[in-house]
């Protein structure tokens, strides 16, 4: 599905209509994307064009250590009208195989904390990266899911109800993203408007 | 602080206790989890640790949040009824100034009305309001900042349920202040409505019983100030609190403030020369009427004159 228009309030809607900005069918954020409809839509200057660069590094790095079963949510000022400093990402993630008692999926985090700790991830990459365990606790799941999508729904001080948007994990759809990324910088290194 | 920075504290501190909730609640086999929630709330408490770092605000800021019949949810608020109330408020503002400054007479143009323009600058929700700021901050606190902070507090002080704390605020009112907040109360009233106002440190709620409240008492009370002179001797002064004590000819204690147009320098002239001699004094006398009883009663020392020297 296509991603809808920013609004006046330069937030993704958090529903649409065929009334509404980009004149979508009836749809309520998150609002799923491929990862090339993200790059696409949202890769619309260097900064984006940086940040999207290593978000798909980041989940190349993922599907590598095993974590290629799951879905994101992006948000945050990436997906608002604003040159953004980052890019907000909730990682739902199966655990991978072999690795899915406690134990061994614990030796495996503590194997990939660059890629997995939150703080270790920000020194790495312009990405504010919330893992969650798919396969833990089924109460935690519903309490993390609860906090994370309250916290990401709504922008603080004027309390605006904003959309998101939900990217699968997909290789090859990272593929024709990172390709189609490439074009788009080429493009304005010769000074052709994207 | 800011009225939108205090709402983003208040956020914070909410997010803070609710995951320090979360964190206690999820199992410790969640160690992904419990890893990005601990340092999410690591995050937050160093965000609100710098709130108190934080230099305080110098320019005007205030949210007037709406509900009830003109607000639809979050969604919008009737506009007529937005618009109005925007206006009502700025214009109580725009007196609260000019009283301040001095220059708030009994009728007439408002003076300097542009020094008190405060600017939409955004919209909030959570119910349907405005946040209204300052366009042109200083480096110390501005006026209209300092007269925006009164004009709140008097809001506050008519929806308190403290009988003598709103008596206490209403004595230092103007009456063409108050007329202000009758309006803004009224038209609240009128429209059914309900209003939050967040300005520094006030947060203040009117619901119905509080609208009620304020209604009851802008309409009730009057403030009866009239410039009068008395014999008698003044006991004391003091420079720094701007106090004066005075004993009329009749026996009548008067006690408050020095005006502010009495200079420090007349005042310590007044302490060396004039305690216990015979004076006519210059007193403005703000009465509080409710229900048009007094309830409450100020005194405003303006000058003092030796009677002897009216004698001559």
């Amino acid at each position: 599905m296509p991603i809808p228009s920013f609004t006046i309030d330069g937030i993704l809607p958090p529903y649409t209509s065929p009334d509404g900005p980009g004149a979508l069918p009836h749809f309520m954020s998150p609002y799923a994307a491929t990862s090339l409809e993200v790059v696409s839509h949202l890769g619309t200057s260097d900064q984006r064009r940086l940040i999207l660069s290593a978000w798909l590094e980041h989940r190349g790095r993922l599907y590598q250590a095993g974590f290629d079963n799951g879905f994101q949510w992006l948000d945050g000022s990436f997906v608002e009208d604003k040159e953004p400093n980052d890019l907000d990402v909730v990682a739902f993630m199966r655990r991978p195989a072999g690795a899915q008692d406690n134990a061994s999926f614990g030796a495996l985090l503590a194997q990939h904390q660059d890629i997995i700790v939150r703080s270790r991830v920000k020194q790495a990459y312009p990405l504010d990266f919330f893992p969650v365990d798919l396969d833990g606790d089924g109460k935690t799941l519903v309490e993390m899911t609860r906090y994370l999508c309250g916290l990401f729904s709504h922008r603080r001080g004027d309390s605006v109800w904003k959309g998101m948007l939900k990217v699968d994990f997909n290789p090859q759809d990272d593929i024709f993203a990172t390709q189609h990324l490439a074009q788009l910088n080429a493009a304005v290194a010769a000074g052709v408007t994207p | 602080m800011n009225s939108l920075r205090k709402l983003e504290k208040d956020s914070l501190k909410a997010e803070i206790s609710s995951l320090t909730s979360l964190i206690d609640q999820i199992s410790p086999d969640d160690l992904m989890s419990r890893l990005s929630l601990e340092d999410r709330l690591n995050e937050l408490r160093q965000k609100d640790a710098a709130f108190v770092d934080e230099p305080e605000e110098t320019a005007a800021s205030v949210s007037l949040f709406f509900g009830g019949r003109p607000v639809i949810g979050s969604r919008g608020i009737e506009s007529a009824f937005g618009s109005n109330i925007v206006s009502k408020f700025q214009d109580l503002v725009s007196k609260q100034l000019a009283n301040d400054a001095g220059g708030l007479g009994r009728r007439g143009i408002v003076p300097n009305r542009s020094a008190s323009t405060l600017h939409i600058t955004n919209v909030v929700r959570g119910s349907f309001g405005f946040h209204l700021e300052e366009m042109q901050p200083q480096m110390v606190d501005t006026t209209l900042k300092t007269a925006v902070e009164h004009a709140t507090q008097l809001l506050d002080a008519f929806g308190t349920e403290n009988e003598e704390d709103y008596r206490s605020a209403l004595v230092e009112a103007d009456p063409r202040v108050l007329a202000s907040v009758k309006d803004f109360f009224e038209l609240i009233k009128q429209n059914e409505a309900t209003v939050r106002l967040v300005s520094g440190q006030i947060d203040s709620s009117f619901r119905t019983a509080e609208v009620d409240r304020a209604v009851e008492r802008a309409t009730s009370s009057e403030l009866d100030e009239s410039d009068d002179q008395f014999f008698g001797v003044l006991n004391g002064a003091l420079p720094q609190a701007r106090q004066f004590e005075f004993t009329s000819a009749e026996g009548e204690l008067m006690r408050g403030r020095i005006d502010p147009s009495v200079t420090p320098a007349i005042i310590n002239d007044w302490i060396s020369n004039a305690i216990g001699h015979d004076l006519l004094a210059s007193i403005t006398v703000k009465k509080v009427l409710r229900n048009r009883n007094e309830v409450r009663r100020s005194y405003t020392l303006r000058d003092i004159e030796f009677v002897e020297n009216l004698q001559e």
